[in-house]
């Protein structure tokens, strides 16, 4: 993590840092996967504690909920995606899962909607099982955003969901998944366009650098995935700083 | 690839699947005598109609890709399945090896236990990671296997996109090994061109899974 040079001032290191703070609690951390363990589990929060800025949330898996919750308590609100990533679960199997997070204590999760209603243009499916989960869940969680695989729609596509998800009073949607699906600015500027204001957009997947992180939020989001979260986090930090000390001598 | 009668077509590895697509990879696999199909558990609201007329055995993948659930959950997802689609031949399960890796062998081994008394009777099979799990971890798995009446372990759960390793002749052979001729293997090939799924059944394969998506 970028280390302020000697001598700096330490009013500024703390201007620095509230932004730093601030911009992280915009970014998701953590570790997901069929194989990741518990080792790894803490590694990976290990990593986060270490820079000394809480990011938005701390992502896991369902079966290690209970011991991240332990360890985090209410510091980082934990993250758990449901359906992950093909949403082809049945709705009453999602229900379950989520019922099963909430009990849990988890404040954030994402649920993928049936991708193959989706690639059959089944729109008024979209809209029934979204209105279900909203009206199931849509205000238990911190957040609750729902998984669209924006980078395999096309411009017709992606509307008619989009505006599936707002009869059905979606808050949040997540533009992909991740999992080798990356987000392209035109997909969320697509979305901000035909839908000004009406969407939460968390982008996601292969976000790897601070400038298309930035990119991002000046297209309206508020959150953003990426794997990359603490070099992203450290690049800002410097560039903060950097901003300031070129302030400084103008 | 000339014999079909040891292919099992999925789309359960695939991104963009449509209800049009389960629909032709139904019929295909009637036409070329597969003898098994797996699909996701939301293709089969919409597979009804077209598995009318297959006449082979019909499976469905059970928290899938990641299996990173408690046993309940997955208990939950099988019995819900049994209720809405009776018919339904086997489940596949990729069980919580995160979880196992963790050191909670004991655990993993009461989740099978639960699978396979929420299976009634159905065949289940394990989908494991075999090329990321050693000889020993796959050894635990065929005993928990055995305990419990699964009837095979299918090597990979065929997920690319999560950048793990793939199962190649020489796992399969491992897994083989471990099972000594007691369980089915099954192996995932992605191109039926070529000699690979040959090569897989050589290394004692006794099924191949096969995308029939693409």
């Amino acid at each position: 993590m970028f280390k302020f040079p000697e001598g700096t001032e330490p009013a500024l290191i703390e201007k620095v840092q509230r932004e730093a703070r601030r911009f992280m609690k915009k970014l998701h951390w953590g570790i997901q996967g069929p194989l990741s363990t518990q080792e790894q589990v803490v590694e990976t929060m290990n990593q986060l504690f270490e820079t000394g800025y809480d990011s938005m949330t701390f992502d896991v898996e369902m079966v290690h909920v209970p011991f991240v919750k332990k360890i985090l308590g209410n510091r980082i609100d934990i993250h758990v995606a449901v359906s992950y990533p093909m949403g082809r679960m049945l709705l009453q199997q999602k229900q379950y899962d989520i019922d099963t997070l909430y009990e849990m204590g988890v404040q954030d999760v994402c649920v993928c909607l049936d991708w193959q209603a989706i690639f059959s243009e089944r729109y008024e499916d979209i809209r029934k099982e979204a209105d279900v989960l909203m009206q199931d869940y849509g205000n238990k969680f911190h957040k609750f955003a729902l998984v669209i695989p924006a980078s395999l729609m096309g411009t017709k596509s992606i509307l008619n969901t989009c505006e599936a998800l707002d009869d059905a009073g979606v808050q949040s949607i997540k533009v992909n998944p991740g999992v080798n699906l990356h987000v392209s600015y035109e997909e969320v500027a697509l979305i901000q366009r035909n839908f000004p204001d009406r969407f939460d957009v968390h982008p996601a997947g292969g976000i790897r650098t601070l400038a298309e992180a930035e990119r991002f939020f000046e297209l309206g989001c508020h959150v953003v995935h990426s794997i990359k979260a603490l070099e992203i986090l450290d690049a800002y930090i410097r560039k903060t700083y950097q901003r300031y000390m070129r302030l400084k001598l103008t | 690839m000339k014999d079909y009668t040891k292919i099992i077509y999925t789309n359960i590895m695939d991104y963009r699947v449509s209800d049009g697509d389960c629909k032709r990879l139904i019929y295909e696999a009637k036409i070329k005598g597969i003898p098994e199909i797996i699909l996701s558990p939301a293709s089969l609201c919409t597979a009804e109609e077209p598995l009318e007329v297959y006449p082979g055995r019909t499976g469905v993948a059970i928290s899938y890709p990641a299996g990173a659930c408690y046993p309940k959950n997955k208990v939950y997802e099988i019995k819900t399945i049994i209720e809405r689609f009776p018919w339904i031949d086997a489940f596949y399960v990729v069980p919580a090896m995160g979880y196992y890796l963790s050191g909670k062998v004991e655990e993993c081994g009461k989740e099978i236990k639960m699978l396979s008394e929420a299976a009634q009777g159905k065949k289940l099979y394990l989908m494991l990671e075999a090329a990321s799990l050693t000889t020993e971890q796959i050894e635990q798995y065929y005993k928990f296997a055995m305990e419990n009446q699964v009837q095979g372990i299918v090597v990979e759960s065929g997920f690319d996109k999560y950048d793990l390793p793939e199962a190649t002749p020489e796992t399969v052979r491992k897994v083989a090994e471990c099972c000594k001729g007691a369980l089915e293997i099954i192996a995932v090939c992605k191109d039926l061109c070529g000699n690979t799924a040959e090569r897989l059944l050589a290394a004692g394969a006794t099924g191949i899974l096969f995308s029939g998506i693409n």
